[in-house]
Protein backbone atom coordinates (compact mmCIF):
# COMPACT_ATOMS: atom_id res chain seq x y z
CA UNK A 1 0.00 0.00 0.00
CA UNK A 2 2.92 2.39 0.41
CA UNK A 3 6.05 2.45 -0.55
CA UNK A 4 8.80 4.27 0.56
CA UNK A 5 12.24 4.12 -0.73
CA UNK A 6 15.67 6.19 -0.63
CA UNK A 7 13.82 8.73 1.30
CA UNK A 8 16.19 11.77 2.36
CA UNK A 9 15.24 15.25 3.94
CA UNK A 10 17.26 17.70 5.58
CA UNK A 11 17.02 21.27 7.43
CA UNK A 12 19.49 23.45 7.25
CA UNK A 13 22.26 21.94 7.29
CA UNK A 14 20.76 19.18 9.71
CA UNK A 15 19.80 15.71 8.10
CA UNK A 16 16.52 14.23 9.21
CA UNK A 17 15.95 11.31 6.98
CA UNK A 18 18.99 9.94 5.80
CA UNK A 19 17.54 7.71 3.32
CA UNK A 20 14.64 5.55 4.39
CA UNK A 21 12.83 2.34 2.91
CA UNK A 22 9.86 1.61 3.98
CA UNK A 23 6.94 -1.10 2.73
CA UNK A 24 3.49 -1.17 4.48
CA UNK A 25 1.03 -3.63 3.30
CA UNK A 26 -2.66 -3.69 2.32
CA UNK A 27 -4.36 -3.70 6.10
CA UNK A 28 -1.08 -3.78 7.97
CA UNK A 29 -0.45 -2.02 11.52
CA UNK A 30 3.26 -0.86 11.12
CA UNK A 31 4.54 0.82 14.45
CA UNK A 32 7.41 3.02 14.62
CA UNK A 33 9.27 4.00 17.58
CA UNK A 34 12.32 5.27 18.50
CA UNK A 35 13.78 8.42 20.15
CA UNK A 36 13.00 11.73 19.75
CA UNK A 37 15.21 13.59 16.84
CA UNK A 38 15.02 10.07 15.12
CA UNK A 39 13.04 11.40 12.26
CA UNK A 40 9.86 9.23 12.96
CA UNK A 41 7.52 12.22 12.65
CA UNK A 42 9.11 13.90 9.81
CA UNK A 43 8.69 10.48 7.93
CA UNK A 44 5.00 10.29 8.49
CA UNK A 45 4.96 14.43 7.36
CA UNK A 46 6.15 13.66 4.02
CA UNK A 47 4.05 10.69 3.40
CA UNK A 48 1.60 13.51 3.50
CA UNK A 49 3.78 16.39 2.10
CA UNK A 50 3.30 18.73 5.16
CA UNK A 51 7.08 17.96 4.61
CA UNK A 52 8.40 18.75 1.26
CA UNK A 53 11.08 16.08 0.89
CA UNK A 54 15.11 16.51 -0.80
CA UNK A 55 14.88 13.13 -2.69
CA UNK A 56 13.43 10.01 -2.75
CA UNK A 57 10.22 8.26 -3.82
CA UNK A 58 7.03 7.18 -2.34
CA UNK A 59 4.39 5.36 -3.84
CA UNK A 60 0.84 5.17 -2.13
CA UNK A 61 -1.51 2.35 -3.66
CA UNK A 62 0.81 2.24 -6.36
CA UNK A 63 0.68 5.68 -7.35
CA UNK A 64 3.51 7.84 -7.38
CA UNK A 65 3.32 10.73 -5.04
CA UNK A 66 5.24 13.56 -5.88
CA UNK A 67 5.50 17.98 -5.20
CA UNK A 68 8.52 18.63 -7.35
CA UNK A 69 9.97 17.08 -10.38
CA UNK A 70 12.88 16.44 -9.62
CA UNK A 71 14.46 16.75 -13.19
CA UNK A 72 13.04 20.04 -14.51
CA UNK A 73 11.91 21.02 -10.45
CA UNK A 74 8.29 21.78 -11.92
CA UNK A 75 6.06 21.97 -8.89
CA UNK A 76 2.54 19.76 -8.86
CA UNK A 77 -0.47 21.74 -9.13
CA UNK A 78 -1.70 22.14 -5.47
CA UNK A 79 -4.76 20.74 -6.62
CA UNK A 80 -3.44 16.98 -7.39
CA UNK A 81 -1.77 17.29 -4.38
CA UNK A 82 -4.96 17.85 -2.17
CA UNK A 83 -6.29 14.99 -3.46
CA UNK A 84 -3.35 13.04 -2.87
CA UNK A 85 -3.85 14.04 0.70
CA UNK A 86 -7.69 13.55 1.07
CA UNK A 87 -6.82 9.54 0.63
CA UNK A 88 -4.34 9.78 3.57
CA UNK A 89 -5.67 10.18 6.68
CA UNK A 90 -3.36 11.84 9.65
CA UNK A 91 -4.06 12.32 13.36
CA UNK A 92 -1.52 14.61 15.32
CA UNK A 93 -0.27 14.83 18.65
CA UNK A 94 -2.28 17.97 19.45
CA UNK A 95 -5.52 16.78 18.10
CA UNK A 96 -5.66 20.56 15.53
CA UNK A 97 -9.47 19.99 15.80
CA UNK A 98 -10.88 23.88 14.69
CA UNK A 99 -12.31 24.97 18.05
CA UNK A 100 -14.64 27.50 16.13
CA UNK A 101 -16.50 25.20 14.84
CA UNK A 102 -18.70 22.22 16.74
CA UNK A 103 -17.72 18.12 17.05
CA UNK A 104 -20.05 17.44 13.87
CA UNK A 105 -19.04 20.51 11.76
CA UNK A 106 -14.92 19.60 12.13
CA UNK A 107 -15.65 16.18 11.18
CA UNK A 108 -18.11 17.35 8.18
CA UNK A 109 -16.08 20.15 7.01
CA UNK A 110 -13.65 18.31 4.61
CA UNK A 111 -16.03 16.17 3.08
CA UNK A 112 -18.17 18.84 2.11
CA UNK A 113 -15.65 20.98 1.27
CA UNK A 114 -13.66 18.27 -0.70
CA UNK A 115 -16.57 16.65 -2.34
CA UNK A 116 -18.73 19.72 -3.11
CA UNK A 117 -21.12 18.64 -5.35
CA UNK A 118 -20.90 15.47 -4.80
CA UNK A 119 -22.01 15.40 -0.79
CA UNK A 120 -25.56 15.95 0.55
CA UNK A 121 -24.93 17.87 3.85
CA UNK A 122 -27.72 14.93 5.60
CA UNK A 123 -25.44 12.41 3.80
CA UNK A 124 -22.45 13.78 5.40
CA UNK A 125 -23.92 14.32 8.68
CA UNK A 126 -25.22 11.02 9.11
CA UNK A 127 -21.65 9.31 8.03
CA UNK A 128 -20.36 11.74 10.88
CA UNK A 129 -22.67 10.16 13.53
CA UNK A 130 -21.75 6.69 12.50
CA UNK A 131 -17.72 7.14 12.76
CA UNK A 132 -18.41 9.38 16.31
CA UNK A 133 -20.53 6.35 17.21
CA UNK A 134 -17.75 4.35 16.14
CA UNK A 135 -15.10 6.20 18.28
CA UNK A 136 -17.71 6.01 21.38
CA UNK A 137 -18.75 9.85 21.12
CA UNK A 138 -22.16 9.50 19.45
CA UNK A 139 -23.55 12.49 22.13
CA UNK A 140 -20.96 14.68 21.47
CA UNK A 141 -22.45 15.84 17.88
CA UNK A 142 -22.64 19.65 19.14
CA UNK A 143 -20.29 20.04 21.55
CA UNK A 144 -17.40 22.21 21.12
CA UNK A 145 -13.79 20.45 21.03
CA UNK A 146 -12.91 23.11 24.16
CA UNK A 147 -15.47 21.14 25.84
CA UNK A 148 -14.03 18.07 25.48
CA UNK A 149 -11.37 15.86 27.36
CA UNK A 150 -7.88 15.22 25.64
CA UNK A 151 -9.22 11.79 24.94
CA UNK A 152 -11.91 13.01 23.29
CA UNK A 153 -10.85 15.20 21.42
CA UNK A 154 -8.20 12.85 19.88
CA UNK A 155 -10.98 10.04 19.08
CA UNK A 156 -12.67 12.87 17.27
CA UNK A 157 -9.86 13.98 15.00
CA UNK A 158 -9.78 10.13 14.55
CA UNK A 159 -13.42 10.84 13.11
CA UNK A 160 -12.47 13.39 11.21
CA UNK A 161 -9.67 11.95 9.22
CA UNK A 162 -12.35 8.51 8.73
CA UNK A 163 -14.54 11.16 7.29
CA UNK A 164 -12.76 11.05 3.86
CA UNK A 165 -12.71 7.83 3.80
CA UNK A 166 -8.98 7.37 3.48
CA UNK A 167 -6.69 4.35 2.14
CA UNK A 168 -4.25 4.85 4.87
CA UNK A 169 -3.86 6.44 8.19
CA UNK A 170 -0.89 8.09 9.81
CA UNK A 171 -1.27 8.44 13.90
CA UNK A 172 1.39 10.94 14.74
CA UNK A 173 2.51 10.39 18.62
CA UNK A 174 -1.48 10.63 19.06
CA UNK A 175 -1.22 10.20 22.52
CA UNK A 176 1.69 12.17 23.87
CA UNK A 177 -0.48 15.48 24.90
CA UNK A 178 -3.03 13.16 26.68
CA UNK A 179 -2.79 12.19 30.40
CA UNK A 180 -2.45 9.30 31.04
CA UNK A 181 -5.41 7.86 31.82
CA UNK A 182 -6.86 8.97 28.78
CA UNK A 183 -4.50 7.53 26.50
CA UNK A 184 -6.08 3.79 26.85
CA UNK A 185 -8.98 5.26 25.00
CA UNK A 186 -7.72 6.71 22.13
CA UNK A 187 -5.44 3.21 21.97
CA UNK A 188 -8.45 0.97 21.89
CA UNK A 189 -9.93 3.16 19.08
CA UNK A 190 -6.67 2.77 17.00
CA UNK A 191 -7.04 -0.79 18.01
CA UNK A 192 -10.30 -1.43 16.61
CA UNK A 193 -8.87 0.11 13.54
CA UNK A 194 -6.26 -2.30 13.12
CA UNK A 195 -8.75 -4.93 13.87
CA UNK A 196 -10.87 -3.82 11.08
CA UNK A 197 -8.09 -3.57 8.58
CA UNK A 198 -7.14 -0.69 8.07
CA UNK A 199 -3.72 0.11 6.81
CA UNK A 200 -1.78 1.88 9.21
CA UNK A 201 1.31 4.45 10.67
CA UNK A 202 1.57 4.71 13.68
CA UNK A 203 4.51 6.50 15.13
CA UNK A 204 4.30 6.21 19.71
CA UNK A 205 6.46 5.49 22.12
CA UNK A 206 3.44 2.94 23.66
CA UNK A 207 5.54 0.03 23.72
CA UNK A 208 2.76 -2.25 25.07
CA UNK A 209 0.51 -0.76 22.49
CA UNK A 210 3.03 -1.55 19.57
CA UNK A 211 3.89 -5.21 21.06
CA UNK A 212 0.24 -5.64 21.10
CA UNK A 213 -1.04 -4.07 17.95
CA UNK A 214 1.38 -3.89 15.64
CA UNK A 215 1.81 -6.20 12.63
CA UNK A 216 5.71 -5.20 12.34
CA UNK A 217 7.86 -2.89 14.42
CA UNK A 218 9.95 -0.31 12.76
CA UNK A 219 12.92 1.06 14.76
CA UNK A 220 14.29 4.21 14.01
CA UNK A 221 17.58 5.94 15.14
CA UNK A 222 19.40 9.79 13.93
CA UNK A 223 17.21 9.47 10.22
CA UNK A 224 17.01 5.98 9.47
CA UNK A 225 15.77 2.63 9.93
CA UNK A 226 17.62 0.23 12.59
CA UNK A 227 15.88 -2.55 13.23
CA UNK A 228 12.37 -4.16 11.81
CA UNK A 229 10.37 -6.99 11.98
CA UNK A 230 7.82 -8.47 14.02
CA UNK A 231 7.09 -6.78 17.30
CA UNK A 232 7.91 -10.06 19.67
CA UNK A 233 11.47 -10.39 17.34
CA UNK A 234 11.81 -6.50 17.72
CA UNK A 235 10.64 -5.27 21.39
CA UNK A 236 11.84 -8.59 22.84
CA UNK A 237 14.65 -9.61 21.38
CA UNK A 238 16.53 -6.24 20.03
CA UNK A 239 19.88 -7.11 18.23
CA UNK A 240 21.47 -3.66 17.99
CA UNK A 241 22.70 -1.65 20.79
CA UNK A 242 20.90 1.53 20.10
CA UNK A 243 17.62 -0.21 20.07
CA UNK A 244 18.85 -2.33 23.82
CA UNK A 245 19.32 0.98 25.13
CA UNK A 246 16.35 2.62 23.63
CA UNK A 247 14.06 -0.25 24.98
CA UNK A 248 15.76 -0.51 28.91
CA UNK A 249 14.24 2.79 29.66
CA UNK A 250 10.60 0.47 29.54
CA UNK A 251 12.45 -1.97 31.37
CA UNK A 252 13.07 0.10 34.13
CA UNK A 253 9.79 1.28 33.90
CA UNK A 254 8.81 -2.86 33.63
CA UNK A 255 10.65 -2.96 37.29
CA UNK A 256 8.63 -0.26 38.84
CA UNK A 257 5.12 -1.59 37.49
CA UNK A 258 6.06 -4.94 38.98
CA UNK A 259 6.83 -3.66 42.49
CA UNK A 260 3.36 -1.67 42.27
CA UNK A 261 1.58 -4.89 41.21
CA UNK A 262 2.51 -6.24 44.18
CA UNK A 263 2.17 -3.38 46.61
CA UNK A 264 -1.37 -2.39 45.38
CA UNK A 265 -2.48 -5.27 43.64
CA UNK A 266 -2.97 -6.22 39.78
CA UNK A 267 -5.68 -4.24 38.14
CA UNK B 1 -23.92 88.37 20.09
CA UNK B 2 -23.32 86.19 23.70
CA UNK B 3 -20.40 88.70 25.46
CA UNK B 4 -21.25 86.69 28.66
CA UNK B 5 -17.61 85.44 29.74
CA UNK B 6 -19.69 82.76 31.92
CA UNK B 7 -20.25 79.49 30.92
CA UNK B 8 -24.23 79.63 29.51
CA UNK B 9 -25.64 76.61 29.99
CA UNK B 10 -28.84 77.48 28.39
CA UNK B 11 -27.26 78.54 25.34
CA UNK B 12 -25.26 75.31 24.99
CA UNK B 13 -28.85 73.38 25.67
CA UNK B 14 -30.71 75.24 23.44
CA UNK B 15 -28.16 74.36 20.06
CA UNK B 16 -27.92 70.81 20.74
CA UNK B 17 -30.67 69.85 18.26
CA UNK B 18 -28.87 71.94 15.57
CA UNK B 19 -26.84 69.12 15.92
CA UNK B 20 -28.79 66.41 14.09
CA UNK B 21 -28.30 66.24 10.86
CA UNK B 22 -24.85 66.88 11.55
CA UNK B 23 -24.60 63.56 13.14
CA UNK B 24 -26.33 61.90 10.77
CA UNK B 25 -23.66 63.20 8.71
CA UNK B 26 -21.25 62.03 10.09
CA UNK B 27 -22.31 58.52 10.91
CA UNK B 28 -22.50 58.27 7.01
CA UNK B 29 -19.43 59.05 6.51
CA UNK B 30 -18.34 56.74 9.39
CA UNK B 31 -19.94 54.02 7.78
CA UNK B 32 -18.88 54.97 4.26
CA UNK B 33 -15.57 54.87 5.30
CA UNK B 34 -15.64 51.83 7.51
CA UNK B 35 -17.13 49.75 4.09
CA UNK B 36 -13.93 50.73 2.58
CA UNK B 37 -11.64 50.22 5.39
CA UNK B 38 -13.01 46.75 5.63
CA UNK B 39 -13.31 45.77 2.36
CA UNK B 40 -9.30 46.78 1.90
CA UNK B 41 -8.22 45.40 4.87
CA UNK B 42 -9.11 42.13 4.43
CA UNK B 43 -7.98 42.56 1.00
CA UNK B 44 -4.54 43.65 2.13
CA UNK B 45 -3.98 40.95 4.85
CA UNK B 46 -4.98 38.32 2.71
CA UNK B 47 -2.32 39.63 0.11
CA UNK B 48 -0.01 40.20 2.76
CA UNK B 49 0.14 36.36 3.80
CA UNK B 50 0.19 35.17 0.19
CA UNK B 51 3.70 34.09 -0.42
CA UNK B 52 3.63 36.32 -3.89
CA UNK B 53 4.69 39.76 -5.60
CA UNK B 54 0.92 40.87 -3.87
CA UNK B 55 2.20 40.93 -0.53
CA UNK B 56 5.27 43.36 -0.93
CA UNK B 57 2.35 45.90 -2.82
CA UNK B 58 -0.05 45.62 0.13
CA UNK B 59 2.59 46.17 2.47
CA UNK B 60 3.92 48.91 0.73
CA UNK B 61 0.72 50.48 0.75
CA UNK B 62 -0.06 50.05 4.43
CA UNK B 63 3.39 51.64 5.35
CA UNK B 64 2.72 54.96 2.54
CA UNK B 65 -1.16 55.39 4.23
CA UNK B 66 -0.07 54.92 7.82
CA UNK B 67 2.82 56.87 7.54
CA UNK B 68 1.30 60.00 6.25
CA UNK B 69 -0.99 62.02 8.27
CA UNK B 70 -4.83 61.65 7.41
CA UNK B 71 -5.42 65.24 6.66
CA UNK B 72 -2.47 65.41 3.86
CA UNK B 73 -4.22 62.07 2.06
CA UNK B 74 -7.48 63.90 2.82
CA UNK B 75 -6.19 67.36 0.56
CA UNK B 76 -4.13 64.70 -1.59
CA UNK B 77 -7.56 63.09 -2.85
CA UNK B 78 -9.53 66.33 -2.62
CA UNK B 79 -7.30 69.11 -4.50
CA UNK B 80 -5.14 66.65 -6.12
CA UNK B 81 -7.91 64.26 -7.95
CA UNK B 82 -9.61 67.33 -9.84
CA UNK B 83 -5.81 68.16 -10.83
CA UNK B 84 -5.92 64.48 -12.95
CA UNK B 85 -9.22 65.67 -14.12
CA UNK B 86 -11.09 63.52 -11.67
CA UNK B 87 -14.13 65.02 -9.95
CA UNK B 88 -15.43 63.54 -7.11
CA UNK B 89 -17.45 65.15 -4.23
CA UNK B 90 -16.33 66.29 -0.69
CA UNK B 91 -18.54 63.22 0.47
CA UNK B 92 -16.77 60.78 -1.74
CA UNK B 93 -13.03 62.28 -0.74
CA UNK B 94 -13.88 62.45 2.76
CA UNK B 95 -15.12 58.69 2.97
CA UNK B 96 -12.02 57.26 0.60
CA UNK B 97 -9.52 58.96 2.53
CA UNK B 98 -10.45 58.22 5.89
CA UNK B 99 -11.08 54.23 4.66
CA UNK B 100 -8.26 54.22 2.64
CA UNK B 101 -6.33 55.01 5.81
CA UNK B 102 -7.62 53.08 8.07
CA UNK B 103 -7.84 49.94 5.61
CA UNK B 104 -4.03 50.03 6.32
CA UNK B 105 -4.87 49.73 9.98
CA UNK B 106 -7.51 47.54 9.87
CA UNK B 107 -4.97 45.24 7.62
CA UNK B 108 -2.11 45.21 10.55
CA UNK B 109 -4.81 43.98 12.69
CA UNK B 110 -6.15 40.93 10.88
CA UNK B 111 -2.42 40.44 9.90
CA UNK B 112 -1.77 39.60 13.43
CA UNK B 113 -4.92 37.78 13.84
CA UNK B 114 -4.11 35.76 11.44
CA UNK B 115 -0.74 35.19 12.86
CA UNK B 116 -2.14 33.99 15.98
CA UNK B 117 -3.85 31.13 14.68
CA UNK B 118 -1.73 28.09 15.27
CA UNK B 119 0.33 26.62 12.71
CA UNK B 120 -0.86 22.99 13.23
CA UNK B 121 -4.90 24.43 12.85
CA UNK B 122 -3.55 24.88 9.04
CA UNK B 123 -2.16 21.62 8.64
CA UNK B 124 -4.95 19.93 10.21
CA UNK B 125 -7.18 21.26 7.22
CA UNK B 126 -4.27 20.65 4.34
CA UNK B 127 -4.33 17.01 6.02
CA UNK B 128 -7.96 16.45 4.80
CA UNK B 129 -7.26 17.36 1.11
CA UNK B 130 -8.83 20.94 1.69
CA UNK B 131 -7.13 23.38 -0.74
CA UNK B 132 -4.71 26.27 0.76
CA UNK B 133 -7.89 28.59 0.08
CA UNK B 134 -10.47 26.38 1.51
CA UNK B 135 -8.38 26.50 4.61
CA UNK B 136 -7.76 30.10 4.59
CA UNK B 137 -11.49 30.86 4.46
CA UNK B 138 -12.82 27.94 6.42
CA UNK B 139 -10.31 27.52 9.20
CA UNK B 140 -7.72 30.50 8.92
CA UNK B 141 -10.32 33.31 8.76
CA UNK B 142 -12.87 32.80 11.11
CA UNK B 143 -10.42 32.43 13.56
CA UNK B 144 -8.22 35.19 12.50
CA UNK B 145 -11.35 37.59 13.16
CA UNK B 146 -12.34 36.91 16.06
CA UNK B 147 -8.99 36.91 17.48
CA UNK B 148 -8.64 40.68 15.52
CA UNK B 149 -11.99 41.47 17.16
CA UNK B 150 -10.97 44.04 20.44
CA UNK B 151 -8.04 45.68 18.67
CA UNK B 152 -10.90 46.60 15.62
CA UNK B 153 -13.04 47.57 18.11
CA UNK B 154 -10.78 49.86 19.44
CA UNK B 155 -9.98 51.04 15.49
CA UNK B 156 -13.12 51.44 15.02
CA UNK B 157 -13.50 54.55 17.64
CA UNK B 158 -10.64 56.11 15.87
CA UNK B 159 -12.22 55.94 12.67
CA UNK B 160 -15.52 57.69 14.11
CA UNK B 161 -13.27 60.12 15.42
CA UNK B 162 -11.58 61.05 12.08
CA UNK B 163 -14.70 61.34 10.36
CA UNK B 164 -13.74 65.17 12.13
CA UNK B 165 -11.21 65.51 9.29
CA UNK B 166 -13.35 65.99 6.80
CA UNK B 167 -15.12 69.41 8.46
CA UNK B 168 -12.21 70.61 6.53
CA UNK B 169 -13.16 69.93 3.10
CA UNK B 170 -16.91 71.93 4.08
CA UNK B 171 -18.66 68.49 4.77
CA UNK B 172 -21.07 69.99 7.81
CA UNK B 173 -20.85 67.35 10.42
CA UNK B 174 -20.31 67.49 14.08
CA UNK B 175 -17.17 69.21 14.19
CA UNK B 176 -18.02 71.69 11.37
CA UNK B 177 -21.54 72.06 12.93
CA UNK B 178 -19.83 73.05 16.25
CA UNK B 179 -17.36 75.46 14.62
CA UNK B 180 -20.15 77.62 12.74
CA UNK B 181 -22.52 77.97 15.49
CA UNK B 182 -18.96 78.83 17.87
CA UNK B 183 -17.90 81.31 15.47
CA UNK B 184 -21.95 82.92 15.25
CA UNK B 185 -21.78 83.46 18.44
CA UNK B 186 -18.77 84.07 20.63
CA UNK B 187 -19.52 81.09 23.12
CA UNK B 188 -16.72 78.80 21.64
CA UNK B 189 -16.01 76.89 24.58
CA UNK B 190 -20.02 75.49 25.12
CA UNK B 191 -19.73 74.61 21.28
CA UNK B 192 -17.14 72.44 21.93
CA UNK B 193 -18.24 70.84 25.39
CA UNK B 194 -21.10 70.12 23.17
CA UNK B 195 -19.11 68.57 20.17
CA UNK B 196 -16.97 66.83 22.36
CA UNK B 197 -20.07 64.86 24.15
CA UNK B 198 -21.33 64.20 21.34
CA UNK B 199 -18.29 62.47 20.11
CA UNK B 200 -18.15 60.47 23.34
CA UNK B 201 -21.47 59.49 23.17
CA UNK B 202 -21.11 58.29 20.06
CA UNK B 203 -17.63 56.45 20.70
CA UNK B 204 -18.92 54.96 24.05
CA UNK B 205 -21.86 53.45 22.08
CA UNK B 206 -19.81 52.06 19.68
CA UNK B 207 -17.18 50.84 21.75
CA UNK B 208 -20.20 48.54 23.82
CA UNK B 209 -21.24 47.31 20.60
CA UNK B 210 -18.05 46.45 20.04
CA UNK B 211 -17.56 44.50 23.02
CA UNK B 212 -21.12 43.21 22.51
CA UNK B 213 -19.79 41.41 19.42
CA UNK B 214 -16.79 39.96 20.91
CA UNK B 215 -18.92 38.48 22.94
CA UNK B 216 -21.15 37.03 20.49
CA UNK B 217 -18.36 35.92 18.44
CA UNK B 218 -16.85 33.95 21.41
CA UNK B 219 -16.81 30.30 21.09
CA UNK B 220 -16.82 28.07 23.86
CA UNK B 221 -13.12 27.46 25.11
Amino acid sequence: MISVSGLHKSYGGTSVLQGVDLAVGRGETVVIIGPSGSGKTTLLRCLNFLVEYDSGQIHVDGKLMWFKDAACSARRPIREIAADRAEIGMVFQSFNLFPHRTVLDNITMAPLTVRRGSLARPEAEREARRLLERVGLGDKASAHPATLSGGQQQRVAIARALAMNPKVMLFDEVTSALDPELVDEVLSVIRQLAEDGMTMVVVTHEIPFALDVADRVIFMDQGAVVEEGPPERVLLHPETPRLKAFLRRFIEMNRIARRMTVEIGAP
Amino acid sequence: MNQNPRFDLSFMLRHVPDFGPAILTALEVFIAALAIALVVGVVLALARVTRTQLAWLAAAYVEIFRNTPLLMQLYFIFFGLPIAGVMISPFVSGSAAIGLQHGAFFAEILRGGIAAVRRDQREGGLALGMLPSQVMRQIVLPQALRNSLPAAGNQLVLLLQDTSFVSTIGIFEITLRGQTIAERSAASFEMFVVVGAIYLLLSAILSLAARGLEFAAAYAR
